[in-house]
């Protein structure tokens, strides 16, 4: 008989105590239940390394790259005189060694990328 | 001898050579004309953009395009260089951030809307300048610690040709300012008054996430979770090179007093004048917040088995950030981060206090929100348990 009470005790105490954990996120008494949802993304998809498309499981996302116009892939179109003579020495691809490409993005411009919209928007949010 | 001629911009120096590209220069300063672009003189060290004429069009070189780049026409150049500047520009300015967004002045605060590309953010913004709105950007603006935003100074640039669909006030007003175009882009020539000049600073006031639907009868107004916005900065911002911890700790005193609204429209210059006539007023200020975003369900193979008898207790490495109603949660240095509603926070907060099994979690959330059904919330919370082990924020534990 004791050892029950004790238990009932016990049980009423911890639910004392995890109502207390809910109220402290500032959770009335009338707080509406929602289901509850997780969404993620990666930072290493971040970074740029990744892909950018829709997944059900886990939302990946890219950073944005600036705006910047379509252009043509040098293997496909860089032309024997792209350059004339007198630049290529001065300016070519060896002056811009690693160290000093202080800004990067990623090269494909955005137009050429999927969009992903990664928060489905409510239709049926109060409005007015 | 080629025509070689060196430039420095504002913010930045020297930065960019024109080789045989003379008539680049005047579509540069058209296309950016609030931030100042001078000739100097030619520098020893290359500058790090580099452009020559060709017979296609021009030929660029620069750090972010190391191959370089054919580009056929000088308003699709001067975009690429524009692509360049805003780059070298915050290089040179580790102190801010540059957000992906487009932003407007009204009533002397900045509403920036961020969103990913073709959202409408041109649009919108050349809508609140043809509002009478001051534009600080279409597509980057710098953040500085104290929550203000910095104009770079460069016009909107609009998809040509434009949508019929548009209000002829609209069509009127573009086809007015139409600048330097092609056939694909049309940058508009915005005055000082229409267009903040580079380095012009103005507080943040709101993020306005942006919904074009065709559906829409009349704009619509929805107060979002401050967790909205700053999700949303998180995506669409262009520092690369730092953490997703400090960039939350960057952005979460501004959150906590910036609100995030929706603005549904159909079209753009109807929504930037309705948004203008009530911004601010009674009709904004009492907007509640909406309870939640309705969210993408998530796959179901994550969740635990109903009958799953494990106790779990939350990650203590992980590194959480309270916004709003919401948390978000860091798993650990470098790795993803997650978004938590009211109802999540509330499981990992109950798993913060003490080890908890399914059947022991759902019991305590049925009985202490409104509407629970103890069967749904026993589904839902294997489902969460099954997220959150896969995302490593809670162990299980033996008891």
């Amino acid at each position: 008989m004791s050892d029950e009470i004790d238990n009932t005790k016990d049980l009423l105490s911890k639910r004392r105590s995890r109502r207390q954990v809910l109220a402290s996120l500032g959770l009335g008494a009338a707080a509406l239940y929602v289901a509850p949802t997780l969404l993620s993304m990666d930072q290493a998809e971040a970074r740029g390394h990744g892909h950018s498309r829709p997944s059900r499981s886990r939302r990946s996302y890219s950073r944005p790259s600036y705006s910047r116009p379509s252009y043509s892939r040098p293997r496909y179109s860089r032309p024997r005189y792209s350059r004339p003579h007198y630049s290529r020495a001065r300016y070519s691809h060896e002056h811009y060694p690693r160290q000093e490409r202080y800004y990067s993005r990623p090269q494909r411009s955005r137009w050429e990328r999927d969009g992903v919209i990664e928060i489905r928007l409510s239709r049926v949010l109060p409005r007015w | 001898m080629p025509n070689l001629q060196d430039y420095a911009l504002e913010g930045i120096g020297p930065c960019l050579r024109l080789v045989n590209a003379e008539p680049l220069e005047s579509i540069l300063t058209a296309v950016m004309p609030g931030w100042p672009i001078t000739p100097c003189v030619e520098q020893e060290k290359t500058p790090d953009v580099c452009i020559w004429r060709h017979p296609k069009g021009y030929w660029q070189q620069a750090p972010a395009l190391p191959d370089g780049a054919l580009l056929d026409t000088a308003v699709g150049t001067a975009c690429s260089v524009i692509a360049d500047a805003a780059g070298a520009y915050f290089y040179r300015h580790p102190d801010l951030v540059g957000l992906h967004c487009g932003s407007v002045e009204i009533n002397g605060q900045l509403v920036i809307f961020p969103d990913t590309y073709r959202a409408g953010k041109s649009t919108l913004t050349a809508a609140f300048a043809a509002a009478g709105q001051r534009v600080y950007g279409d597509d980057v603006l710098a953040l500085n610690n104290a929550g203000e935003g910095i104009a770079l100074g460069v016009a909107p640039r609009l998809r040509l040709p434009l949508p019929e669909a548009l209000s002829p006030a609209f069509q009127a007003f573009v086809n007015a300012h139409l600048g330097p175009h092609d056939t694909r882009y049309g940058y508009l020539r915005l005055d000082d008054t229409q267009l903040a000049a580079h380095g012009q600073r103005c507080p943040l006031g709101a993020i306005l996430l942006i919904d074009r639907d065709d559906t829409i009868v009349e704009p619509q107004l929805t107060r979002l979770q401050p967790g909205d916005g700053l999700w949303q900065l998180l995506r669409q911002n262009f520092a690369e090179h730092e953490s997703d911890q400090a960039l939350i700790e960057r952005f979460l005193p501004l959150l906590q007093h910036l609100p995030c609204f929706l603005l549904r429209y159909h079209d753009a210059y109807e929504a930037a004048q309705w948004l203008c006539a009530r911004w601010q007023s009674d009709a904004t200020e009492c907007l509640s917040p909406a309870r939640a975003l309705q969210a993408e369900l998530p796959a179901l193979h994550s969740a635990l088995d109903l009958a799953d008898g494990r106790y779990w207790r939350a990650s203590e490495a992980a590194l959480t950030f309270p916004l709003g109603d919401e948390l978000f949660v860091i798993a650990k240095e470098g790795g993803a981060i997650h978004r938590l509603n009211t109802t999540s926070r509330a499981v990992w907060a109950l798993l913060q206090h003490e080890p908890m099994d399914l059947e022991l979690l759902s019991e305590t959330l049925a009985s202490f929100f409104t509407g629970a059904e103890l069967a749904q919330v026993r589904q839902d919370t294997a489902h969460l348990l099954g997220q959150f082990q896969q995302a490593g924020l809670i162990n299980a534990i033996r008891v």
